[in-house]
């Protein structure tokens, strides 16, 4: 536990245990820039209105939505979880609704095709 | 425990009942290279017959008597893997360098992968090696064809091994490896006893090796590949339906990957999709790094991704390899184009 404010260590999540190429770079300030970054785009996906994912003090994410009602997770593969359990929603990627939408919103060609 | 160079590896070697798992283990414990191997044997049934033949390593040799090592014997491996490292530390057994575990035929390597992957402890102290899959090139395609369980080992496997090539036609070898092909197209494969295997080569000691890097050497293409559902041409028909359901699913992506969408995309597809991902392998180039990540990852369960020192060969792009059960390709596709998508505004 961290003596200064109480955030309990925690096991890293595989997609925070990226070693950046950068090693001059400011390690805490790409982990903000990253939860940031993460925070961002689950609120995208979730793009529902009253629900909020953020990110607390770089050590959980913190699930509410407008009646006050949250939960924290210590990671973001948990987040999809507490979503489903919060707002009785599915969270799922292939669901061809919710592809369609963030293809709405971007309105552009992907790039990504599968080989031959 | 420093980084992962610091772990003993863990060697798996699974493959169907009577697809020489045993002489292939073996034939491993012979070489000079293995000299300080543990091995960890698992039986299916009363009686461990192979361990019989294991006696060389027996000071270092757990038996696993209760069954196979699905759910109900991944405390029990747990167990016996601390217990093996604790008499190491103390000394009551040589101070060995690697552990390989032979599974039993009927198993399905995935709670065990789990084990290994996911104990508290045992991370600390081991880690993943090489994943190696024998095939038996007389029964192996009817196995294939009949037994969820034998599609699963193929699928999860680093590299794979057909044994009693020399008992068959050159045509069967062949259908075979297209066979094995369908559900892991990234494998490398070898043949036994026709090629003479380099064990050191065989057991690369890391799980991180990217799919395409295993497969083809420095400058040679990738291996790229959407593998269809169906049986394999003019051979027999899958009659599980669960076998019949998966496939190979590869995707490339020409230009930098965005890791945080990357990660969002990829922890959301397994949170709905995890049973029915059975393995996942890539070699990533990612935004703002040099050098290719690389990623592995097994069901809900993702190893933790590594970098190699330089790409493999002159191809630069993001590969992407999802052995997949009921899973519709061009929707996985969509997803993440339109996940990475959602990176570039």
């Amino acid at each position: 536990m961290c003596a200064l404010c109480g955030g309990l260590e925690r096991e890293p999540h595989w997609t925070d245990r990226l070693q950046r190429d950068d090693p001059d770079g400011d390690g805490a300030a790409l982990w903000r820039q990253s939860r940031e970054a993460q925070v961002a785009l689950v609120n995208r996906i979730l793009g529902q209105d009253g629900l909020e994912v953020r990110d607390w003090n770089g050590h959980v994410f913190v699930l509410s939505n407008r009646t006050g009602r949250s939960e924290i997770v210590p990671q973001l593969a948990a987040v999809w979880s507490a979503v489903e359990r919060l707002w009785q929603c599915r969270c799922d990627p292939l669901d061809p609704a919710l592809v369609a939408r963030l293809e709405q919103e971007d309105g552009l060609e992907g790039e990504p095709r599968r080989g031959t | 425990m420093g980084p992962d160079g610091d772990l003993i590896p863990v060697h798996i070697i699974t493959g169907f009942l009577g697809s020489g798992k045993t002489t292939l283990l073996r034939g491993v414990l012979a070489s000079p290279a293995f000299a300080n191997t543990a091995v960890v044997v698992n039986e299916f049934g009363a009686v461990a017959l192979d361990h019989l033949l294991l006696q060389r390593v027996d000071p270092d040799t757990v038996v696993l008597q209760t069954g196979c090592v699905c759910c109900t014997l991944r405390s029990e491996l747990g167990a016996a893997l601390r217990d093996l490292y604790d008499k190491r530390e103390r000394g009551r057994v040589p101070p060995f360098d690697r552990l390989v575990i032979e599974t039993t035929g009927l198993a399905d390597p995935a709670p065990l992968l789990f084990t290994l992957m996911a104990d508290p402890v045992l991370r600390y102290h081991f880690r993943l090696g090489t994943i190696v899959t024998t095939v038996d090139a007389v029964n192996g395609a009817r196995h294939l064809a009949q037994h969820l369980e034998s599609v699963k080992q193929v699928a999860v496997a680093d590299q794979v091994v057909l044994t009693k090539t020399d008992l068959v036609d050159r045509a069967s070898v062949d259908g075979l490896r297209a066979a094995v092909a369908r559900y892991n197209p990234t494998a490398p494969l070898f043949e036994a006893p026709a090629e003479s295997l380099a064990f050191d080569r065989l057991f690369r000691g890391e799980a991180s090796d990217s799919p395409d890097q295993a497969r083809a050497g420095p400058g040679s293409p990738p291996a790229r590949a959407r593998v269809p559902v169906a049986a394999p041409d003019g051979g027999e028909h899958a009659t599980d339906g669960h076998a019949r359901d998966i496939s190979a699913v590869s995707l490339t992506v020409d230009l930098p990957l965005d890791w945080t969408a990357f990660g969002v995309w990829l922890t959301m597809l397994l949170h709905a999709h995890g049973e029915n991902v059975l393995r996942v392998k890539g070699i990533l180039r990612i935004r703002g790094m040099s050098i290719p990540v690389v990623i592995h990852g097994i069901h809900h369960l993702m190893h933790p991704p590594t970098s190699l020192p330089r790409w493999p060969t002159a191809d630069r792009r993001s590969h992407l390899v999802l052995i997949v059960r009921k899973l519709p390709a061009p929707a996985i596709e969509r997803s993440l184009r339109a996940f990475l998508r959602l990176a570039v505004r």
